[in-house]
């Protein structure tokens, strides 16, 4: 059952993040990153990280990409020759390697021996993390908050510029 | 509250020195003798309460293993009581030299208190120090203080010379203290005082340990041979002599020798030094005084033998005697610097010479009195303090070394002449001014009525005072039997001068014309001076300039000029033959060579983002390439 | 089980490096660089499912976070791109060069 679960997500994560990378058009990328995102929230759910699935559901597949989406209708595709396509050099050169490395790592993970620590996830993702989250790491959590304002008001600053501009 | 002793002239020094400039002159003044009173009331109040010696250490500096150099304060009755007599002492000097440097104020004066205030303070440290570092930091801010106040009239030249001169004789006297503490701390494994009086045993080398402790107190308090700094001393201000040879400097090499009594009484010859330097200095510095005509120098060389006194009663082993004498000397000392310093005020500051002066007495009648009161105190006359403290020493050591007592006898002949002829030439016969002398203000009249009054009664502290320091006295009766050696000197020495100045029996001129050669050479103080300037000070520089010329003109500039020829020869071979014909070619190529690599090199940096992460792509397969070569699977 | 999420994540990770190569719109770029994160994630979570602790999870929530400013800052410095440079402009972004 795992593993068939774990079957579909993966074809579905890779098929969809490759057709992301590859599809021309600024919007079927975003179609296509839309099911990424609900493949890797599958995969959350089915690692048991309920919390973390639900996060990415808000965060990624209705905050970022309709975040996107919008600056991409802003955006007047057609006059804008120079995004369009791929490098070729690069392309070419870039495979090899691409299949090279993903070998090298599939094979480093594939024979590595994970840790033998087993102990079960605790059955309340939620209140765990969060335990986890407020004692803990109160700190990078704090952090995190502050790089969010921050990254506010550099997008303020940007908006600004451009309504001057 | 032994802290605060010390705290107030730090505090008023610090104060004036860093705000004098806007506080302005007069305040700068009441600061100073503010604090130096607020200083003796603190000092009063610890004597009160003083059950036993205490050592109060405030912080521990370099602990090294069990060791450590303590800063800290030591109080005991000999140290509080001398600190009191000088902090009473120069509260009353700060005061007048208030109204003394009232015609200089407006030419930043107040650097003048806060010297006095540094002065004050150094002294204090030497007195409350409880570690000999401590006594020479403070004996140290002594001569630094002392080479600013002789030297305050800067702009003119001999008050500059002046202070170098003592500076350097100081110097001296300073290094070899220095060795001094340094060889104690060898011999002792300390240098805390309450520690080295507990450890006071004898010791192989003591001997040449204290005696060079005694050579800083030689050059501190203008001892033999190191004498010649304190009558040009006089050169700063008045207020600045009377603290220097009343309360501060000079005292502060016979409290040196007395703090450390246990030590210096292990060694005899030490003692026997000490005794052989202060009678010849006491002799020698009597008879240059009762030739010199200048007012204040002819005080300053009675200083210089009233501490040999002192030297000798220390040197005899009757500390407690020295001590109280250099009470009493305090404050007479004071009141005649003072006094000194009024008639000079009064006078305009026109002239020092005393045979310029004379008949001041109807001008300066307050100034009069305090004067003869001074110098009936220095001469030992009855009932004056200066009686009582000469004759307890006198009277002791006629039991120990006749000979010696005779020697200190004859001096207070000397004494008695030479400062009543100083007064009545002065004060009495007839003196004709162009600008009429006046009597001083009150600021000044008073400090000098507070001293004339303890001259006049301060004698009577003797019993007390021996008994306050546990030491042991003949009573009253028997004590006024054994001094009147010392009365019969007072009053021929007295007599004499009166004979010769007031009554005129011999005309002092004729006397002076007949015995001109002995008069010129005692006056040179026995060509002491004119030796270590001429002779030691020209000689060394005559010296110097030998070396110069011989040695660094013709030798080593002649080497160094010739190693420079050779060199630039040399330099212009490499150049000629080496630089020009193969570096610089070589060099030339290298450009072309680099530019044109550059210019290859620069299509790898594109600019183009998707091209560096590439590279970084390879980066990351090389290492991970690595990582499984070296990995055990 | 966890091998094959971790293989994932991974393999996740290097398409989107690959993506960053090749593509030539920036907004792509971008998307590429969020599938990097996703990659991280994935291994992570898979990471903390073996171990049997939520500590993983924490930093996926701040990846979370960092990747939302990074979205909001990378859009916002696409249109500052498109609006200092022009629509028509014809060249190529090469900044890091010139």
């Amino acid at each position: 059952m795992e593993l068939l679960a774990f079957v579909v997500i993966g074809s579905v994560a890779i098929v969809s993040a490759l057709g992301a990378i590859l599809v021309k058009s600024p919007i079927h990328v975003m179609v296509w990153f839309l099911g990424f995102i609900l493949s890797i929230a599958a995969s959350f759910f089915a690692l048991k990280a309920d919390l973390l699935a639900g996060l990415q559901l808000v965060i990624y597949a209705v905050a970022i990409v309709v975040f996107y989406v919008l600056v991409i209708t802003t955006i007047p595709w057609e006059k804008i020759k120079m995004f369009e396509g791929f490098y070729k050099k690069e392309l070419i050169f870039a495979l090899p390697a691409f299949f090279l490395t993903i070998g090298t790592v599939l094979y480093l993970v594939f024979n590595a021996k994970l840790s033998n620590m087993r102990q079960m996830l605790p059955k309340d993702n939620v209140s765990a993390l969060g335990t986890v989250l407020f004692t803990k790491y109160i700190v990078p959590f704090e952090l995190a908050s502050f790089i969010l304002l921050i990254a506010m008001i550099g997008a303020i600053i940007f908006g600004k510029e451009k309504a001057n501009g | 509250m032994p802290t605060l002793i010390l705290l107030f002239p730090l505090l008023s020094f610090i104060t004036i020195g860093l705000f004098g400039r806007r506080l302005g002159d007069f305040t700068s003044g009441l600061i100073n003798a503010v604090a130096g009173i607020l200083s003796f009331i603190a000092a009063l109040i610890t004597m009160l309460n003083l059950k036993a010696p205490e050592d109060i250490i405030l912080y521990k500096f370099l602990p090294v293993s069990h060791t450590s150099i303590d800063i800290g304060i030591y109080v005991d009755r000999l140290s509080i009581s001398t600190t009191l007599t000088v902090t009473f002492v120069a509260s009353v000097i700060f005061v007048y030299a208030i109204g003394y440097m009232r015609y200089l104020f407006g030419n930043w004066t107040f650097k003048f208190f806060a010297y006095f205030s540094l002065f004050l303070f150094s002294m204090l440290l030497i007195l409350l120090g409880d570690s000999l570092i401590l006594m020479f930091f403070g004996w140290e801010g002594v001569g630094l203080a002392s080479y600013l106040l002789i030297g305050y009239f800067h702009e003119e030249k001999f008050a500059t010379k002046a202070s170098l001169e003592a500076f350097v004789m100081n110097r001296i006297g300073d290094w070899s203290f220095i060795l001094g503490i340094i060889y104690t701390f060898w011999l002792f494994g300390t240098l805390s005082l309450p520690k080295l009086f507990e450890n006071a045993s004898y010791i192989p080398g003591i001997t040449l340990a204290t005696l060079l402790l005694f050579g800083g107190a030689v050059g501190k308090s203008g001892q033999l041979p190191l004498h010649t700094w304190l009558p040009n001393a006089m050169a700063g201000p008045t207020p600045v002599s009377a603290l220097l040879h009343a309360a501060t400097m000079v005292a502060a090499g016979v409290y040196m020798v007395a703090r450390l009594y246990p030590l210096f009484s292990l060694s005899h010859t030490t003692l026997s030094y000490i005794t052989i330097t202060g009678v010849i200095t006491m002799v020698f510095a009597a008879l240059v005084a009762t030739v010199h005509d200048d007012i204040k120098k002819i005080i300053a060389f009675s200083t210089m033998s009233q501490l040999a006194i002192m030297f000798t009663a220390l040197g005899m082993g009757f500390p407690t005697a020295a001590m109280f004498h250099l009470t009493t000397h305090a404050f007479f000392k004071a009141l005649l610097f003072l006094a000194a310093g009024a008639v000079i005020t009064g006078l305009h500051h026109h002239t020092q010479n005393i045979f310029e002066m004379g008949g001041l007495k109807k001008y300066m009648p307050i100034t009069f009195g305090a004067f003869m009161i001074g110098a009936l105190a220095l001469s030992g006359f009855p009932p004056f303090a200066g009686y009582f403290s000469k004759d307890a020493i006198v009277s002791s050591i006629m039991d120990k070394s006749s000979l010696v007592a005779t020697m200190i006898l004859f001096t207070s002949m000397l004494t008695a002449y030479y400062i009543t002829r100083e007064a009545f030439v002065v004060f009495l016969g007839q003196g004709h001014y162009h600008e009429e002398p006046h009597e001083v203000e009150s600021i000044m009249t008073l400090p000098m009525l507070i001293l004339s009054f303890l001259s006049l009664v301060g004698g009577f502290l003797l019993w007390s005072y021996f008994t306050y320091m546990n030491s042991p006295i003949e009573p009253p009766s028997s004590f006024i039997i054994h001094s009147i050696y010392g009365i019969i000197v007072a009053v021929v020495g007295i007599s004499l001068s009166y004979l010769l100045y007031v009554k005129k029996i011999i005309d002092p001129n004729t006397l002076y014309e007949l015995f001109k050669p002995i008069h010129s050479f005692v006056k040179s103080q026995f060509y002491t001076e004119y030796i270590y300037h001429n002779i030691f000070a020209k000689g060394y520089l005559a010296i110097s300039r030998l070396v110069y010329k011989i040695v660094d003109r013709i030798l080593i500039d002649g080497f160094v000029n010739g190693v420079a020829k050779l060199f630039m020869l040399l330099v212009r071979f490499v150049w000629e033959f080496i630089d020009i014909r193969f570096i610089d070619i070589i060099i030339h190529k290298l450009v072309i060579w680099t530019f044109s690599f550059g210019r290859k090199m620069r299509i790898i940096q594109s600019g183009y983002l998707n091209q560096y992460i590439f590279v970084v792509l390879i980066g990351i397969v090389v290492i991970l390439g690595l990582i499984i070569k070296g990995m055990r699977l | 089980m966890d091998k094959y999420y971790m293989m994932l994540g991974l393999f996740l990770v290097f398409v989107g490096i690959f993506g960053i190569i090749i593509r030539k719109n920036l907004i792509t770029i971008l998307v590429a660089t969020e599938i990097m994160l996703n990659g991280v994630n994935v291994s992570l979570v898979a990471a903390s499912h073996f171990l049997g602790k939520v500590d993983a999870q924490v930093m996926s929530i701040v990846i979370l976070t960092v990747a939302a400013s990074e979205v909001a800052i990378g859009l916002g410095l696409v249109v500052s791109i498109f609006r200092l440079k022009g629509y028509e402009a014809s060249e190529e972004i090469a900044e890091l060069r010139d």
